[in-house]
């Protein structure tokens, strides 16, 4: 005959929100770490030109790149926009802000995937390798975070989330989405303006 | 006459193995933690298959084995990356995934599904390592320096599977040190504060911390090698603008911490083992816990000493400074553990055995470490054998060593039965001589000017090498007793019981090996997790702290870890009492 015991510490909602929290912050600061590790090799391959971009290398379009910058802080505005929807119990508008988050987020990773095959065919040593290696990770990231946020959405269509439920696959989808979009306000700085 | 000790199934349901249940995806963490032992330990006989063979061609000058000598630069590489990558790094996420949760009283991890993520991107990660032999394996070294490990130089395709297998290690790593620090921080249980968890809680802690901010570096590195190797965007390629020492610095940069990856882990297995086998306080509690985390920081300012023989003069002495500094706190540490020794009453268990020579021999690799240092030195020896000494010392001597205390420590708590203590002292004994015969040389051939990661060598070092040679087969030829015997011991071993070693830590209040949900009871830690030889300490070993109505409802008695009857080399009659002249 089996006997059963009695569980020890079941994890409670709030300490199960508290991990989930925790585990978003340690992933944005390992990821940002990755960008910083990028950037910092991208400073140290740009100081052994004699000149920023080396001679005979056109300067790449800035023009597309700030409106997909717009677009970015746009699609964040709207996660916000979500978050609070849902905060207030609106759903209607919640599902809108999500749709608005995702579009702004798949009209850039179109534009980046495009740009970067395009980037592959017209190499021009390393000014356009670091373009390449930068905005690829990016863009790996900004899909995924992409996919997550997707799943939410479908989730949200369900019914699922409200303040009494709990929400954070919402709070942490979005949370990764304006960490995508503030890397990307650093990147762009780093390579197009600096 | 030996004590028979009551069987483990007297108390709890009778759960017979099942294979399976390791075989498959699990999100017990016990089941993960076991998963990633059986794992790394495989790869451990890899890479220790690999030194052989590094061992046997440097018997004659010549390259005996390797007559293409490309051969002996993919099996030293090899043996480099698996050692370190596939055994050394991932080792104490098992034991980790194994303890932490029990230590702390939590029912699992914060996150079991990424757990079992974590774990499975390992087996994958080690099969594209070792089949990239079959597309032409890496010959660059564990530290793939470029142009050797550029498209130009390394054009087989193993070095580019090397970069993939190495990222998939660094996402494990990383899901991993996330979950023990969110566990670590959230799910410790009512009554234990920070500086009431258990030494090894705190290297984890650490550990966890210097992965967590270290390998994101390794992904940044390994990204722009696989675009100059893939996409020929020469960012480390000097001859059309690129830097081959980014690569060198960022490597090094996460290298440098992983050594402490590495090892601090198995400080914390030191302070553990040591205080149960003295039956003493540990010495300096705070002290050691505190330096965990300050080797953590300090870790991350010493990387450039990989490189001394390539800085501007300008940047040397300060990285000699910081490589000096950072054996301040690892010596509170060693300082620490001798006072938990001295005076204490010393059982020399094999695990006692392994943390004792983890002392004497860590020591001296520390030592020469701090040799290695000064830039004059460094000069001299850098590529040569002494540095293969000293890492090895650090390593092996340090590491290895460490992980073999600890299971030989955990190893009853596991499976529920007790190792043979013959067996593993003749273990300890082969592996102690051929480490020291195989290693102790090696300072002597670098400082007479043998290099590193050489087929070939002067006819001069030949005595020396044969001598190193003949120590490593006896180190290789030691291991297999370990394996043996816990083998054996799993199946025909004497019954552990719940705490064999009246340890006071909260994995040993449960049974051998522990139930589904870790504990029967709500688990109350002991007021001081080493406080043996204090009457509460005493007190708290018998059982007294224990809900007698919960254990009645559950049909265990009053008493339901009842008190193991202990092996005759363990006499309990005044073992528990205070010693005079301590606490």
């Amino acid at each position: 005959m089996t006997t059963k015991y009695p569980a020890p510490q079941e994890t409670t909602p709030g300490q199960q929100l508290s991990n989930n929290r925790l585990l978003i912050t340690l992933t944005i600061i390992a990821l940002s770490l990755v960008f910083a590790c990028l950037i910092y090799s991208n400073f140290i391959v740009r100081n052994a030109q004699g000149s920023w971009p080396p001679a005979g290398v056109d300067r790449m379009d800035s023009l597309t790149p700030l409106l997909m910058t717009a677009i970015l802080i746009l699609s964040s505005g709207a996660a916000i926009m979500a978050v609070r929807s849902l905060k207030a119990g609106q759903r209607g508008p919640l599902l809108t802000y999500l749709y608005v988050t995702i579009g702004g987020g798949l009209i850039y990773s179109v534009w980046m995937l495009a740009f970067l095959a395009r980037l592959l065919t017209t190499f021009n040593g390393v000014y356009s390798a670091l373009f390449l290696a930068l905005w690829f990770v990016h863009v790996v990231h900004a899909v995924a975070v992409l996919l997550y946020l997707g799943y939410v959405t479908a989730q949200v269509r369900r019914g699922r989330y409200s303040v009494a439920e709990g929400w954070f696959p919402l709070e942490g989808s979005t949370n990764l989405w304006h960490f995508v979009t503030i890397v990307w306000i650093v990147l762009f700085v780093v390579l197009y303006i600096v | 006459m030996a004590a028979t000790l009551p069987a483990a199934g007297a108390t709890q349901e009778a759960r017979p193995f099942r294979l399976s249940k390791y075989l498959s995806w699990s999100l017990d963490h016990k089941v993960i933690g076991v998963q990633y032992l059986v794992t790394v330990f495989t790869f451990y006989l890899i890479g220790g298959a690999l030194a052989m063979l590094i061992r046997v061609n440097l018997l004659t000058p010549d390259s005996m084995l390797f007559i293409d000598k490309s051969t002996y630069n993919a099996v030293f590489s090899m043996h480099g990356t698996i050692m370190i990558f596939l055994f050394l790094v991932p080792v104490w996420a098992g034991f980790g995934n194994y303890f932490i949760p029990l230590m702390i009283g939590a029912k699992d991890m914060a996150f079991p599904w990424l757990n079992a993520f974590a774990f499975w991107l390992l087996p994958p990660a080690g099969l594209l390592l070792i089949l990239g032999w079959i597309v032409g394996p890496p010959q660059a070294g564990w530290t793939a320096y470029f142009p050797l490990s550029g498209p130009i130089y390394s054009r087989a395709d193993g070095q580019t599977l090397w970069a993939i297998s190495l990222h998939l290690i660094g996402i494990s790593s990383i899901l991993g040190a996330i979950n023990f620090i969110v566990t670590l921080k959230n799910m410790r249980v009512k009554g234990m504060g920070w500086f009431q968890m258990p030494l090894f809680c705190w290297s984890i802690l650490a550990t966890s911390i210097i992965v967590l901010l270290a390998t994101p570096f390794l992904g940044g590195a390994l990204t722009l090698m696989l675009f100059d190797r893939l996409a020929g965007t020469n960012i480390f390629n000097p001859a059309t603008g690129g830097d081959p020492l980014l690569w060198t610095n960022v490597f090094w940069f996460y290298s440098h911490p992983a050594v402490y990856i590495m090892i601090v882990p198995g400080f914390g297995i030191l302070s553990e083992v040591l205080s149960v086998f003295s039956r003493k306080p540990i010495f300096g509690y705070k002290a050691i816990a505190l330096s965990s985390m300050a080797i953590a920081g300090l870790g991350f300012t010493v990387w450039a000493h990989h490189l001394f023989t390539t800085l501007a003069p300008w940047t040397r002495v300060p990285f000699m400074i910081t490589s000096m500094a950072i054996a301040v706190p690892t010596g509170i540490k060693v300082f620490s553990w001798l006072g938990t020794i001295w005076r204490g009453k010393i059982r020399f268990t094999t695990s006692m055995h392994f943390a004792l020579g983890f002392l004497s021999l860590f020591v001296i690799g520390g030592i020469t470490g701090v040799l290695l240092a000064a830039i004059p030195v460094d000069y001299q020896a850098h590529g040569s054998y002494f540095v293969v000494a000293h890492l090895h010392f650090v390593f092996f001597g340090g590491s290895v060593f460490a992980v073999y205390a600890a299971a030989y420590y955990w190893y009853p708590k596991i499976t529920g039965r007790m190792m043979d203590e013959r067996l593993g002292k003749f273990h300890f004994w082969l592996t102690y001589i051929g480490f020291l015969l195989s290693f102790l040389p090696m300072h002597i051939s670098g400082l007479y000017g043998m290099p590193r990661r050489v087929a070939a060598y002067d006819p001069k070092f030949q005595a020396i090498n044969i001598l190193t040679s003949f120590g490593a087969f006896l180190l290789g030829v030691g291991q297999l007793p370990f394996f043996v015997n816990a083998a054996t011991s799993f199946v025909g071993g004497i019954r552990a019981g719940n705490n064999p070693w009246r340890a006071l830590t909260l994995e040993w209040q449960t049974s051998s090996p522990p139930p589904e949900e870790n504990f029967f009871d709500e688990p109350v830690p002991a007021p001081d997790p080493y406080g043996y030889g204090t009457p509460e300490a005493a007190s708290y070993l018998a059982g007294d702290h224990r809900p007698r109505k919960l254990a009645a409802e559950a049909g265990l008695g009053t008493n339901p870890l009842m008190p193991v009857p202990d092996m005759p080399d363990m006499p309990t009659t005044s073992e528990d009492k205070p010693v005079s002249g301590d606490r």
